[in-house]
């Protein structure tokens, strides 16, 4: 947990746009109040004391946990903030990649199937094996070279 | 009809009131096959990966994938770069086929190992054939069940990682 939050304060998304720190749960839970949220909660809590009690510290190959999260982070948490999809981050017009990209998504243009995780990963930790690849060189610029 | 309606209601009878008990698990069961399948349904194991993406109208750099992957999937465009695959220019739509379905390779997220290295690799496939016999799921010894095939598999063969 304390990597977790290592992590996530030296990422991109360490507070949002009113300087706030952004917490877990804004990504990893899903927001409305309904059967989202009480089937992925029941499910990853049920799983976490699995772990807790029954798995070893070995079990917690992030390459898999990276698979299983990303599964579950639910695309309207990032559009909480996220909500002009032809905007960057920064409230500047997107790159005609970007805006290729997110017209798939939005079935405007073609059918993508893939979710916001799906093509931005490491938008909070980065694990070691992800560091050497160019898009992340900001983060891990961040980040001290040991730990994983 | 009227034996069979007794029957069912016999059964019922049988299930309901004569073993009161049963109906817990049986609810029970009704309601984890309800919430497992509602799980899979909603958060499905591929919704992150691989879909069934088009890529809308053809432009002129449709055959550049190399330009605009770089910024759609940037690991998957940098993995490739660095195999051996990039450094000798065995692009894209070799394996995958052009996006718009007109190239001699039919377009695919998901080419069938099998059939797009055998083009090339045939030689080293019958080798490692007659080494470990015929066995599926290519991603087991050359490692893209976490990463795609883009990976390490192209950048270390396994017998390189063993001399590690
Ligand atoms: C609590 C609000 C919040 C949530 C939830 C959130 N973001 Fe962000 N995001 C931000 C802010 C604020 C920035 C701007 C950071 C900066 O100024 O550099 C940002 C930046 C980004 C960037 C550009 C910077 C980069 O690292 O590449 C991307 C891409 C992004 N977010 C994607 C996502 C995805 C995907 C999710 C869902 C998993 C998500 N965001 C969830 C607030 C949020
Ligand atoms: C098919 C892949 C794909 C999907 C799915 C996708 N994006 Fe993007 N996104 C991109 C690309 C490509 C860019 C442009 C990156 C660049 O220009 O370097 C981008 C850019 C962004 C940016 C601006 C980044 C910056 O530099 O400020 C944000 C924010 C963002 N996406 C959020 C999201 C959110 C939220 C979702 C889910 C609703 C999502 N994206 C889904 C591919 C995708
Ligand atoms: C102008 C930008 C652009 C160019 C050029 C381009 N692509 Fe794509 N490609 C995309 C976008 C956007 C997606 C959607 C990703 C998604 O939704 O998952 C995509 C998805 C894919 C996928 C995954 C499909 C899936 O279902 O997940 C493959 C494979 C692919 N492209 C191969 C190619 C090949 C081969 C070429 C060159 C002949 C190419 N692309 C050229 C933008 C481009
Ligand atoms: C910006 C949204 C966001 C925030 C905030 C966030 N996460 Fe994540 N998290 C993700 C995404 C997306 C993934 C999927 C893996 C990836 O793409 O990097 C993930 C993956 C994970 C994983 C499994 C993969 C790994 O790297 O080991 C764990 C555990 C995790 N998060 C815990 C946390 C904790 C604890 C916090 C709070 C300190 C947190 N997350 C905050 C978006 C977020
Ligand atoms: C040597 C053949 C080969 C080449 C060259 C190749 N790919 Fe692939 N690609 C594959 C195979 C095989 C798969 C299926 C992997 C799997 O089943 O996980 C795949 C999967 C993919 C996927 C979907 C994977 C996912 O998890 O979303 C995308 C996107 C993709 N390739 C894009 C590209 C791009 C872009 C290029 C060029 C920069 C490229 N590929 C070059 C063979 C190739
Ligand atoms: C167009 C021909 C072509 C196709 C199709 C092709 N490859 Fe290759 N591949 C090459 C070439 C050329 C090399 C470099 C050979 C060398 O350096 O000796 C290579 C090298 C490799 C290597 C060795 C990498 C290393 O570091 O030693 C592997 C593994 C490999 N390919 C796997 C595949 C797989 C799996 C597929 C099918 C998805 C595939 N190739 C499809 C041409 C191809
Ligand atoms: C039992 C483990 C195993 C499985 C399963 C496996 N491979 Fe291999 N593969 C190897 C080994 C070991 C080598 C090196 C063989 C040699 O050169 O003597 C190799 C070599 C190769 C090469 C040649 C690489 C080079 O350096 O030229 C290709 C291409 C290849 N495999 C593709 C595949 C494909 C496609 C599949 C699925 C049909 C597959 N492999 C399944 C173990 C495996």
């Amino acid at each position: 947990m304390k990597r977790y939050e290592f992590e996530l304060k030296r990422s991109s998304h360490a507070v949002d746009k009113d300087k706030k720190p952004i917490t877990c749960e804004q990504c990893h839970i899903p927001r409305r109040a309904g059967i989202d949220y009480l089937v992925v909660k029941s499910y990853l809590g049920v799983r976490d004391l699995a772990v807790h009690f029954f798995g070893d510290t070995k079990d917690l190959d992030r390459r898999n946990m990276q698979l299983v999260a990303r599964r579950f982070v639910s695309d309207d948490n990032c559009r909480q903030c996220h909500q002009d999809l032809m905007l960057t981050a920064k409230g500047k017009s997107i790159s005609p990649e970007g805006k290729k990209a997110h017209e798939a998504w939005l079935g405007k243009d073609g059918k993508g199937r893939r979710t916001c995780a799906g093509c931005h990963s490491n938008m909070a930790h980065l694990p070691k094996f992800d560091r050497r690849y160019a898009v992340n060189a900001a983060f891990a610029a961040k980040l001290p070279p040991e730990g994983e | 009809m009227k034996k069979l309606r007794q029957f069912f209601t016999d059964t019922l009878n049988q299930i309901t009131l004569g073993r009161k008990w049963l109906i817990i698990p049986m609810a029970l069961a009704v309601l984890a096959l309800a919430y497992f399948s509602y799980l899979s349904l909603a958060f499905s194991g591929t919704r992150c990966t691989w879909g069934q993406a088009q890529h809308g109208e053809v432009t002129d750099a449709q055959s550049d994938c190399y330009a605009c992957h770089k910024k759609v999937t940037p690991k998957i465009a940098q993995d490739w770069n660095e195999s051996k695959h990039g450094m000798l220019l065995v692009k894209c739509y070799v394996c995958h086929g052009l996006p718009d379905g007109k190239g001699a390779v039919p377009f695919s997220a998901k080419p069938d190992a099998k059939v797009a290295c055998q083009r090339c690799h045939a030689p080293a496939i019958e080798r490692m054939y007659t080494k470990f016999g015929v066995r599926e799921g290519c991603n087991s010894c050359h490692g893209f069940h976490t990463n795609s095939l883009h990976h390490d598999a192209y950048a270390k063969s396994v017998s390189k990682q063993k001399a590690e």
